[in-house]
């Protein structure tokens, strides 16, 4: 038997378990401490269920016996032996990666397999994750004394944070920097908390403020700013993959996700406890009663990109749901937990003690919820709506049953006299693929199709031609609507912004069918070369179509045609109403809200008395009046927090073996995560339990006071956003691949800290950022630098280059523009079309309306906004646990250039002229002052006056907004 | 006063954008004070620079590329693969033979179509696959997969990962260039050219070649405070005090990095506009790529070859400049994404009317290219990947379209250490592999290209969010039997 293994797995690394080499000959092999071993660390790797190069899995005995890799008690006959064992100076086709077996481990496998080949059906071999649940971050928090140096200044033996970052200084033998002043303290605190630049009558207030508080009073006036929200805010959001638009294929945008925004801003500025906030991402509409503000919070499991296609095949339309779960509970993962849940998506995963049916267990909890619109509102909002809308719609309802009879009661009369209509409908229904209309010789110079019913909607009038021609009334007759012979042809027709013409009458003369003209109004008018006697016109919208009936190729059904001299007195010369109706599906009963058949629309407008239209309009009027008093009482909301279904969270759930749905693994059920087993509460819940339980569940567990990984996560994205890096320097990571904390003992005092204070931030910022290790100055000193260049144990404070919000924001801020309004929807730097797909054109020009912070802006995934994009604004495709800081020459031509810097530019010289009159010495000072906080020294304002004086002041103002001083923070 | 490019050229180098410009560069040297990019090879090299020319919409491989005598032969009666097919839109239609000839061209008698007959005189160079599979039929993840090695949004373009790997060869123009359809972007849009997880830096750049303003913000707009001199005089001060403010704190190379890309910037302005002047170019070359006489404002109110020879030429004559000048990835297109009236090779409607403009005109411009890059010496350390979404099915949708097909496409490569010829063969109908158990995938690309630029495409990783992410996922083979 030929046996192919087909690809080569490179990726992964393998297990690392020791295989006992050494046995006494006289004891009969055991499986499971000898064999296996050898399996788990060379083998499953490449063949488990989840992962079976050449249809071959080791986890169990099945595969091996079913193709005869081991024949029980003969080893010489078994392939397996071949294939691990090394040929003719060839090294051993397996395995393909890693070491081969040695020796003892192959005379293992010859004594297994000659002893009978015993594999206990309960033993199932796996591969084993680098880490267990020994992994640091999955013990439990521990209680730690914060550390005493003795030769700890004073300064810093007051706050424990100092207590833990010097001593571990003092192991480097390193010194922690001086204090920085108090411009750099303020500018820091300010961009830090608000994201925004001090303004210089701040600044001169807390430099020259004699109480010793006051830098605690400058920290709480900060967290009290509602800038606050915006600026941390914005953190949460990168973390949660916060993005306004679909992402895949059309990519449309979403316009009902940032009262998500509002929720999470507002949150943040009334310092919520997060372990609420975190519970009310997964499950606020399970627990909040009916409370919006609550509910909302569900956004979050679908703020995500998500794949709205759709699919013809069951097997896709399988994998684009699990893509869709995945998405969910990898942003889960990440956000609150630290953990890499998807790698075990396919197969176990090989970094951390995390397994597939761990991730399952995750897709049970999951599977109720997708992505869509859901109303939120108070009982109270819905009752009121309900109580308004009541009368209304009984109204409504007696009013259309009205019309309805009335319409009946016409119809039935007419239908009695069927035949006699039909007896002025001779001629055949109108036919998309070409119809033909022939009139008496008629000299014109205009001729056009005015639809007067279409035949799809009767009740409407606007339809599509892929052709119009005008046949001349000569004895070699010549199509004179083309307009390769003079013709043009007028029409307003569909519009897209990016296609001038796309759907334009042209197509209706251009001789070629394929390209429609797409009607907005009931007319096709063509304007011919010359007075042209005619006598033919012949027209069609789907000529030499397969599917005529394809709704794209909507026609007209009654029509007519006219000609003119001038173009504004029209004679009829043809028209379609003596032809039968055309068949509107007659088959199919028609609903009420349907419109009527091309023949009932026809028998109505005939048979109705002049009685009988008073009424008609009577009753039409009427209805009108209630139906715009239904739409004056207030929608309720919609928001994008997704819905919940029933049916999709109808288990049972199994794993699926490759990550495929089409191979479905052992069973499970929404369950919390076995690595943390040991540690907190674990819970299993029925599989039939309602998917608003699982979800409800899921948040608890992950808020546990015992959960060790949450309350570490959370410490350390503060601590990362206030130093740059986190003492973990992987804040989406705290497996097995990412970073080891640099101070463990503090990550846990923190997390402790953060639990003891209600899972306030608040409070954890004031405890960072009264400390000396935040105060102290950015000073570089090579000696420190030598021991750690990165600053990463802190022996100074490490500056920072502002965000790209924080730069457009500071921008904007010191040109005086900012527009501080907070809260719904948001703007725009970016021109949105949507025709077939969507398109994102950035602004060249950014008006005021985009004047508001950089937070607001309606984030569409993959839509490239200049200054944002360059200054390295993620794309939210994933959770983004930390910002980039590339420097490019396009950064700076975008700086340099953008309209936006040089509208700044100039609203800045204006600013400056306003509050400074004209005295350029002072202009200066004020710019320093706006921009940087300081003073300028004499040389600066030299250089700066010069610039002034050769060129003009808003000149000086475009430099100052591209320095350096004016993006980093010390 | 504005500084348009038309004017920016009226005036030649020497005026005053250049002169201020130059100055700097003078006396900075910064030509020379260029740090160079760490670059991560694992081998030498048998290429420095790759031009991936993309298809939006999806070509049909067996309209091109990939003759099907037996369509011929079944034209117009039923088709009958001998099992079931989905399509994406549409129910299988009968038996469509291509509306055009095939005929053998070079040595290789590799049959060409004739709406591809301009690239026979180079055919001999092309290495053909013609059993690449798909994963999906849906446009704009099938160029995701094409363009990011993934099918899932925010991955880094294979742009971006090559940026990434060799850093810059150009002191003054980015690493990675897009030039898009004039019409407008394929699907995804700027996700197809996106860094995502990676540095800003490497993120593609959109230069729009026959465009007013070919590079966004090159120059300021028309503004009344904005003169030659001032904005010398500005760059002057800028220049001075971002360099005093890095001259304080010299542990930070952020800043020193930030006063180079404003010197990177000016140089940019210089080469951007000297790379997009094809008026220097000799007419024997222009006439090569099939530069039509009205330039870009050639008619195109109808899809014609005379204009489609222009727009497509023109960017690949625009990218012999790129490449010329240090560019490591250009990526070129060809459509784009509004289906009705095709302005892309999503021929559902009529294969007829919409493949040969666009087909002709790109055969066109890529031959020129292949040809000038050879007779200067450059076809041997340039790759040459030409791709599209998937193909497109063996029968007729409608009476003269075809519905999608990403069973199997073809994909061909050229230069840069390839031999041609033809690897992997499709079934007979064009609809799968020959040898289902063997496709060749994006992956195998890939990592193909990344072994010749002297990369291992299993080393090539960036930790991102707890993975160690490579262009070739978990995947990819070189593929050894098609290196020279």
């Amino acid at each position: 038997m030929l046996i192919r293994f087909s690809i080569v797995e490179v990726f992964l690394i393998g297990a690392l378990s020791a295989a006992p080499t050494v046995t006494a000959a006289e004891q009969p092999v055991d499986f499971q401490k000898q064999i296996a071993p050898i399996f788990e660390q060379h083998c499953v790797r490449c063949h488990s269920p989840g992962n079976n190069k050449g249809e071959l899995s080791l986890a169990t005995f099945d595969n091996l016996q079913e193709n005869e890799y081991v024949i029980a008690g003969k080893a010489d006959e078994s392939y397996l032996l071949e294939v691990v064992t090394a040929n003719d100076g060839d090294p051993p086709a397996m395995p393909k990666e890693g070491d081969p077996l040695s020796d003892d481990d192959v005379e293992l496998l010859r004594r297994w397999i000659s002893e009978g080949a015993d594999w206990p059906s309960d033993v199932i071999v796996r591969e084993r994750s680098r880490a267990d649940s020994s992994w640091w971050s999955l013990q439990p928090l521990a209680d730690v004394e914060p550390p005493v140096s003795e030769s700890i200044p004073a300064a810093w033996n007051i706050n424990p944070i100092d207590w833990f970052v010097y001593a571990k200084l003092a192991e480097q033998g390193l010194q922690p920097n001086p204090p920085a002043d108090r411009r750099s303290l303020i500018r820091r605190a300010t961009y830090d908390l608000l994201g925004l630049p001090p303004s210089p009558e701040e600044v001169d207030a807390f430099v020259s403020d004699p109480d010793p508080q006051a830098y605690e009073q400058l920290i709480e006036r900060l967290l009290d700013s509602p800038h606050y929200g915006e600026r941390w805010g914005r953190h949460w959001l990168d973390v949660v993959r916060f993005g306004e638009s679909n992402g895949f294929e059309k990519n449309t945008v979403i316009n009902t996700l940032w009262p998500f925004r509002d929720y999470v801003i507002q949150s943040i500025n009334d310092d919520k406890p997060f372990d609420r906030f975190i519970r009310e991402h997964l499950a606020g509409d399970v627990f909040g009663g009916d409370d919006p503000n609550v509910a909302v919070g569900t956004a979050f499991l679908v703020a995500g990109p998500y794949d709205d296609v759709g699919n013809q095949d069951a097997e896709q339309i399988a994998q684009i749901r699990a893509n869709t779960l995945d998405e969910m509970i990898n942003s889960t993962g990440q956000a609150f937990l630290g953990m890499t849940l998807g790698c075990a998506r396919c197969h176990d995963h090989k970094f951390d003690p995390i397994t597939q049916r761990d991730y399952y267990a995750m897709y049970a909890t999951f599977a109720g919820v997708r992505h869509g619109n859901t109303p939120l509102a108070t009982p109270q909002a819905r009752s009121e709506r309900t109580a308004l809308l009541k009368p209304l719609n009984k109204r409504k309802a007696e009013l259309e049953k009205a019309q309805d009879d009335l319409k009946e009661k016409i119809l039935k009369r007419a239908h009695d006299r069927l035949d006699h209509y039909e007896a002025i409908w001779p001629r055949p229904p109108v036919d998309r693929t070409g119809t033909e209309e022939t009139f008496e010789p008629v000299v014109a110079k205009f001729v056009r199709l005015v639809c007067e019913a279409q035949d799809i909607n009767p009740q409407a009038t606007v339809f599509r031609v892929d052709e119009f021609e005008i046949w001349s009334a000569e004895s070699k007759p010549r199509n004179v609507a083309l307009a390769t012979n003079g013709g043009r042809a007028t029409g307003e027709a569909r519009k897209i912004e990016d296609f001038p013409g796309a759907y334009g009458p042209q197509h209706a003369i251009d001789g070629k069918t394929g390209a429609r003209f797409i009607s907005t109004t009931p007319y096709l008018t063509i304007e011919l070369a010359e007075p042209t006697p005619i006598n033919r016109v012949l027209f069609s919208s789907a000529r030499g179509e397969q599917t005529p009936e394809h709704s794209k190729f909507v026609f007209v059904a009654d029509y007519r045609i006219e000609v003119s001299d001038d173009g504004t007195s029209w004679r009829e010369v043809a028209h379609g109403r003596d032809r039968r109706p055309v068949g509107n599906k007659p088959d199919r009963p028609r609903s009420k809200a349907e419109p009527p058949t091309h023949r009932d629309h026809r028998l109505l407008h005939l048979e109705t008395t002049d009685e009988e239209r008073r009424q008609q309009a009577q009753l039409s009027r009427e209805l009108n009046t209630v139906k715009r008093e239904i739409t004056r009482v207030p929608e309720l909301p919609d928001v994008w927090i997704g819905t919940r279904n029933r049916d999709d969270a109808q288990g049972p759930f199994h794993v699926f073996l490759g990550g495929s749905p089409q191979k479905k693994g052992e069973l499970v059920v929404p369950a919390s995560l076995s690595p943390l087993n040991n540690v907190a509460p674990k819970y299993q819940l029925p599989g039939d339990v309602d998917e608003s339980a699982r979800r409800n569940k899921l948040a608890n567990w992950i808020t546990d006071p015992n959960n060790p990984l949450t309350p570490r996560v959370l410490a350390n994205r503060v601590w990362h956003y206030h130093f740059g890096t986190g003492i973990v320097d992987t804040p989406n990571d705290f497996g097995y691949m990412g970073g080891r904390p640099t101070h463990p003992e503090l990550l846990d005092f923190l997390a402790r800290q953060l639990q003891q204070n209600g899972w306030r931030l608040k409070a954890m910022h004031r405890l960072i950022m009264t400390s000396q290790t935040y105060r102290q100055s950015s000073k570089f000193r090579d000696g420190a630098a030598a021991v750690d260049g990165d600053s990463r144990l802190l022996w100074r404070y490490p500056p920072r280059r502002l965000s790209a919000e924080e730069i457009r924001d500071t921008i904007l801020s010191i040109a005086g523009k900012l527009d501080q309004t907070m809260g719904g929807p948001g703007f725009r730097l970016y021109h949105f079309m949507q025709d077939n797909v969507c398109t994102y054109v950035p602004l060249d020009k950014h008006g005021p309306e985009t004047y508001r912070r950089a937070v607001y802006h309606q984030n569409a995934r993959a839509s490239v906004v200049d200054l944002m994009t360059e200054f390295d604004q993620p794309d939210c495709a994933f959770s983004t646990p930390h910002r980039a800081q590339t420097t490019s020459p396009l950064q700076a031509l975008t700086m340099l250039n953008h309209s936006f810097t040089l509208d700044m530019a100039r609203d800045l010289a204006e600013r400056l002229q306003r509050e400074a009159g004209k005295n350029r010495r002072r202009q200066i000072a004020r710019a320093y002052e706006l921009c940087y906080s300081r003073k300028p020294t004499a040389d600066e304002i030299s250089a700066c006056r010069q610039l002034i004086r050769e060129h003009n002041l808003v000149a000086l103002c475009r430099v100052l907004l591209n320095t350096s001083e004016l993006i980093y923070v010390q | 006063m504005s500084f348009d490019r038309r004017d920016f050229l009226k005036q030649g180098l020497g005026s005053f954008a250049g002169l201020a410009l130059a100055d700097l560069l003078m006396r900075d040297g910064i030509v020379h004070a260029a740090p160079k990019p760490s670059t991560i090879q694992h081998h030498p090299p048998r290429a420095k620079r790759v031009v991936q020319l993309f298809m939006a919409g999806a070509a049909s491989h067996i309209d091109m590329f990939d003759h099907k005598p037996l369509l011929d032969k079944k034209d117009g009666e039923p088709w009958d693969p001998g099992e079931s097919v989905e399509l994406f839109q549409s129910q299988p239609g009968a038996c469509f033979a291509s509306p055009w000839k095939f005929r053998p061209y070079g040595e290789s008698g590799k049959m060409l179509s004739e709406i591809v007959a301009p690239l026979g005189k180079v055919a001999d160079d092309m290495a053909f696959i013609h059993n690449l599979v798909g994963k999906t039929g849906v446009h704009s993840q099938a160029t995701l997969l094409q363009t990011t090695g993934f099918n899932f949004p925010g991955f880094p373009s294979a742009g971006s990962w090559i940026s990434y790997g060799l850093g810059s060869d150009s002191d003054n123009l980015p690493t990675f260039v897009v030039l898009p359809d004039h019409r407008g972007f394929a699907s995804n849009g700027a996700k197809n050219w996106s860094g995502a997880f990676l540095a800003a830096e490497h993120q593609g750049t959109v230069i729009r070649p026959g465009n007013e303003k070919p590079i966004a913000d090159l120059f300021p707009p028309p503004s009344d405070f904005i003169t030659p001199g001032s904005d010398k005089a500005g760059l002057a001060a800028l220049e001075k005090i971002n360099r005093a403010y890095a001259a304080e704190r010299p542990d930070d190379d952020r800043l020193t990095a930030r006063v180079r890309s404003y010197q990177l910037a000016a140089a940019m302005q210089l080469s951007a506009t000297d790379v997009l002047d094809l008026s220097s170019e000799p007419q024997h070359i222009q006439d090569l790529y099939g530069l039509a006489p009205e330039g870009p404002g050639v008619d195109d109110t109808v899809m014609n070859v005379k204009a489609e020879t222009e727009f497509f030429g023109r960017k690949c004559l625009v990218a012999r400049r790129l490449l010329e000048r240090g560019i490591r990835f250009v990526q070129i297109w060809s459509g784009n994404d509004n289906s009705h009236p095709r302005r892309n090779w999503d021929s559902h409607e009529d294969v007829p009317r919409d493949h040969p403009p666009l087909s002709l005109g790109m055969a066109h411009g890529t031959a020129a290219l292949i040809q000038d890059l050879k007779q200067r010496g450059m076809l041997d350390d340039t790759i040459i990947l030409w791709t599209t979404e998937f193909g497109r099915m063996p029968c007729s949708q409608g009476s003269t379209g075809r519905d999608h097909n990403p069973f199997t496409f073809t994909n061909w490569l050229c230069g840069g250490g390839i031999k041609g010829g033809t690897y992997g063969e499709s079934d007979e109908w064009g609809f799968k592999p020959l040898d289902r158990n063997h496709p060749t995938e994006v992956y195998d690309i890939h990592a193909t290209i990344l072994h010749l630029l002297g990369i291992d495409h299993t080393r090539l990783t960036v930790r991102h969010n707890g993975i160690d992410r490579r262009l070739t996922d978990v995947h990819g083979h070189v593929l050894e039997n098609m290196l020279a």
